[in-house]
């Protein structure tokens, strides 16, 4: 591995200037988890590489609004238990060294079937605050993974933004092994319900494509309905149908779309029994 | 739909021989002693102890052959392009040529050991003995006695000797009768049987390993212990080999192979099964001490007793390896098929 | 490529090493001061063999910057291990065969001595989920799982690490 040059800046402002000064040809890397890998093995052969680890984005603040600096470890959003879901998804991810350096903003650039606080966040329609030298603009991050996860030139990731989930969110990791597992898929769903209804339904899924996705058929299909094994039955199948997923060595696609269907049946029916 | 209702179990057996060493063109093992200035035993080995633990076996080996403290022997695996010449460490094979080499070895280096202390002793190397605790003694006379060390002095310094012995262990090439197809390829067998019981989740596909028990038959153990983490050692890997490992998963297509060690998929410790084994002796006629082989067979039955275990619970007939979940529905669903 | 100058504290000792731009503190450890009790796996972040504390966390040495690590506390197995004899959770992986090739030892004691530093009476589940990313091929696990439980129950009886 031969870099010619690696910057640690001291701060947020010093990053983006570094950033605009560089251009795109600066590769930027916070807990490094993807980025040196790749560069240890040699896919990955920058000239010029950019740490996040001093830029004092590792903080998780509430304000109304949860904000998640974007390089929290994961070992840390796993130990705030401000939001359930969101510390047991950074739980289920790898190992614990591993979380102790993998940020949760790293998280959202994992390739697929990787990225299971990336599914949480969708489905907890998480914001992402993106700022360059000039400003910042808010990004839905649902926008962000439509995009292809491509930033604008200049562009750092600075924040993640969670509203405060509104109705019961359940997160399943479905892999092989019980601990640090690559995902089959992982579904996070945030199911709010007056009484019998279901009035707001988000569903996320992952290891189903190159990044995490809605399941917006299922969605639909539940809003207005009361949760029941036949409602239930017909959501999961819904999902099932929308999804094309890849193979991998993880799994095939024609296992992963079954396991769209089994898992997303026993997410919902732990939703149906749970006390709103 | 309740969760529980998914599950069913199933056990499985399996029982299988396996061969100590295997028909090469001739298979030896090499091995040389020396004692150093101060009465320590080097046994020189290219043998290569990947961690099942050969330097343990081999220096219980030669220290009880040579009648010395296990801890005076010190085995030196350092260079196989130096050392005495080894096959390799394959086919379970080393304990039981290393061990006979040495043996040899350790034989001729007491002999000589022995010469020197009867010239200090002024007795008949006849009437000599190792007492196992660093002594050479005069046989009924405890008192007449010379330690290892000083007959090691002796040697060097005095009588310009050597304390050192020359081992081989060679198992010939087995020919094959062409008309029956008889022949000897290895030298011992040892045996083991395993039941197997799993739990498998009918909706998707996932097999939990619930216990596995096992008898072995390995001849004399040499180092309980040492038995002990190969027997545990290899049903991990067994289970691996049964459910999780492939570079090919979905052959003949390569482009999913795994490409790290976070793709390619072992079972991990939270896999771990109930583990209950016994290890019956019956020691071998040509193992040194009775040994057999206690290495590659402990990956191997758990593998069939797993399969076993899974077909008996689903009805089913699996013949391929691993059984990954989505080899299960496919069988569940070939199964509803034929219904 | 600028070199730079490194200073980091190495099981107790201020340390200061000369690194080429993103060199890895696992290669500044094995290569330039000689610290080979860091074993160098995957480089992949997958085995868990390169596992250091830093700051009392395990973290994978193959995956740090040299740099990132400045003026902050590294923990090698060279540190754990007394100049007289063997820690307590060394002590146990020995007494109870949890070392076969011995590959994995280093990366499994370190996160042990981590655990066991917040957690002094870990379930079984807790050890199995803290070792999850220390991959031994070779034992099985049982053994090292026994190992830390008679770790955590030596060290209760007083015997401190440090
Ligand atoms: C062995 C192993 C096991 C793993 N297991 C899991 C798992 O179970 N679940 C899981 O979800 N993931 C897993 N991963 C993937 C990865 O570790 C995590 O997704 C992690 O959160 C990535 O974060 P990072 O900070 O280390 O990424 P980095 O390597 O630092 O970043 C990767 C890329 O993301 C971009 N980036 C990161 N931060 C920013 C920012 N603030 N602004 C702009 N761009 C940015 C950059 O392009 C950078 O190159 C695993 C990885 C390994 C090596
Ligand atoms: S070498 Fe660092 S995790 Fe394998
Ligand atoms: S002892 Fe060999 S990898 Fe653990």
């Amino acid at each position: 591995m031969i870099v010619k040059d690696y910057f640690l800046p001291e701060s947020l402002d010093e990053a983006v200037t570094l950033l605009a000064e560089r251009g795109p040809d600066l590769l930027v890397m916070a807990g490094g988890t993807i980025a040196m890998m790749r560069m240890n093995e040699g896919h990955l052969l920058p000239d010029q590489v950019m740490g996040l680890r001093r830029v004092g984005l590792d903080a998780i603040t509430i304000n109304g609004k949860l904000s998640i600096g974007a390089t929290t470890t994961l070992s840390t959003l796993a130990n705030n238990e401000s939001v359930p879901m969101l510390s047991q998804a950074a739980r289920s991810a790898a190992s614990w060294s591993l979380r102790n350096m993998a940020t949760v903003g790293g998280n959202l650039f994992a390739r697929n079937p990787y990225g299971d606080v990336a599914t949480a966040l969708l489905a907890l329609n998480a914001d992402l605050r993106v700022i360059n030298r000039n400003g910042e603009r808010v990004l839905p991050l649902a926008d962000f993974f439509a995009a292809n996860r491509q930033l604008e030139p200049g562009e750092l990731l600075a924040d993640i933004l969670v509203p405060p989930p509104t109705g019961q969110t359940v997160y399943h990791k479905f892999g092989r092994r019980a601990y640090n597992t690559p995902a089959v898929v992982t579904i996070a769903a945030h199911i709010t319900r007056d009484g019998d209804s279901v009035t707001a339904a988000s569903i996320a899924l992952n290891g189903v494509a190159a990044t995490p996705v809605r399941a917006i058929p299922a969605e639909k299909m539940l809003v207005g309905q009361p949760l029941n094994g036949e409602t239930i039955t017909a959501a999961a199948q819904a999902a099932a149908e929308t999804v094309d997923p890849p193979s991998d060595a993880v799994a095939s696609g024609w296992y992963r779309q079954r396991m769209v269907r089994v898992i997303l049946e026993r997410v919902l029916t732990q939703i149906m029994e749970q006390e709103q | 739909m309740g969760v529980n209702m998914t599950k069913v179990r199933g056990q499985g057996m399996a029982a299988i021989n396996y061969p100590t060493g295997m028909n090469l063109g001739g298979d030896p093992s090499q091995a040389l002693i020396h004692a150093s200035t101060t009465g320590n035993f080097i046994i020189s080995l290219s043998s290569t102890d990947l961690g099942q633990g050969l330097k343990t076996v081999i220096a219980q080996i030669g220290a009880e052959t040579l009648g010395v403290p296990f801890d005076t022997v010190i085995i030196d695996t350092a260079d196989t392009d130096t050392g005495p010449h080894c096959m390799g460490t394959f086919a379970s094979r080393a304990t039981h040529r290393v061990g006979n080499a040495v043996m040899m070895a350790a034989n001729e280096a007491k002999k000589a050991l022995l010469d020197v202390a009867a010239d200090e002793l002024e007795a008949s190397p006849d009437d000599l003995e190792l007492d196992g605790n660093g002594s050479i003694v005069v046989k009924g006379v405890p008192d007449r006695s010379i330690s290892v060390i000083d007959t090691a002095l002796a040697a060097h310094f005095k009588h310009g000797k050597t304390i050192a012995g020359r081992g081989i262990y060679m198992k010939p090439k087995s020919k094959v009768d062409p008309l029956t197809g008889e022949m000897d390829p290895d030298s011992t067998e040892a045996h083991a049987c395993t039941v197997a019981e799993v739990e498998v989740d009918t909706e998707t596909g996932e097999v939990k390993v619930l216990s596995l028990k096992s008898a072995y038959e390995v001849g004399q153990q040499v180092n309980p212990a040492l038995v002990e983490g190969q027997i545990v050692g290899g049903a991990l890997m067994g289970i691996g080999h049964a459910l999780y490992e492939t570079t090919n998963p979905y052959y003949p297509a390569i482009d999913h192979g795994p490409l790290n060690f976070s793709d390619y998929l072992m079972p991990g410790p939270a896999e771990l099964p109930e583990m209950e084994s016994v290890v019956l002796e019956f020691p071998s006629s040509n193992g040194p001490y009775g040994v057999k082989g206690v290495g590659e067979m402990t990956a191997n039955c758990p593998i069939p007793a797993i399969v076993n275990a899974i077909n008996n619970a689903l009805g089913v007939r699996i013949t391929t390896l691993p059984v990954t979940p989505e080899v299960v529905l496919r069988a569940l669903e070939e199964k509803a098929a034929q219904a | 490529m600028a070199s730079k100058v490194v200073s980091f504290t190495l099981n107790g000792r201020e340390t200061e090493v000369m690194v080429k731009p993103l060199t890895t503190l696992q290669v500044v450890l094995r290569e330039q001061l000689g610290h080979t009790a860091t074993k160098t796996g995957c480089r992949q972040g997958g085995c868990g063999s390169c596992t250091v504390l830093l700051n009392g966390e395990p973290v994978l040495s193959c995956l740090l910057p040299a740099e990132d690590v400045a003026g902050q506390q590294v923990t090698t197995l060279e540190g754990l291990t007394p100049i007289d004899g063997l820690h307590p959770v060394q002590r146990a992986f020995f007494d109870h065969y949890a070392v076969q090739c011995g590959y994995c030892s280093p990366g499994m004691i370190l996160t042990t001595k981590a655990l066991l530093d917040r957690n002094p009476t870990p379930s079984r589940e807790e050890i199995v989920e803290a070792i999850s990313g220390n991959i031994c091929r070779c034992t099985g696990y049982t053994a090292i799982i026994e190992a830390v439980e008679a770790a955590a129950q030596a060290l209760k009886g007083g015997q401190n690490g440090r």
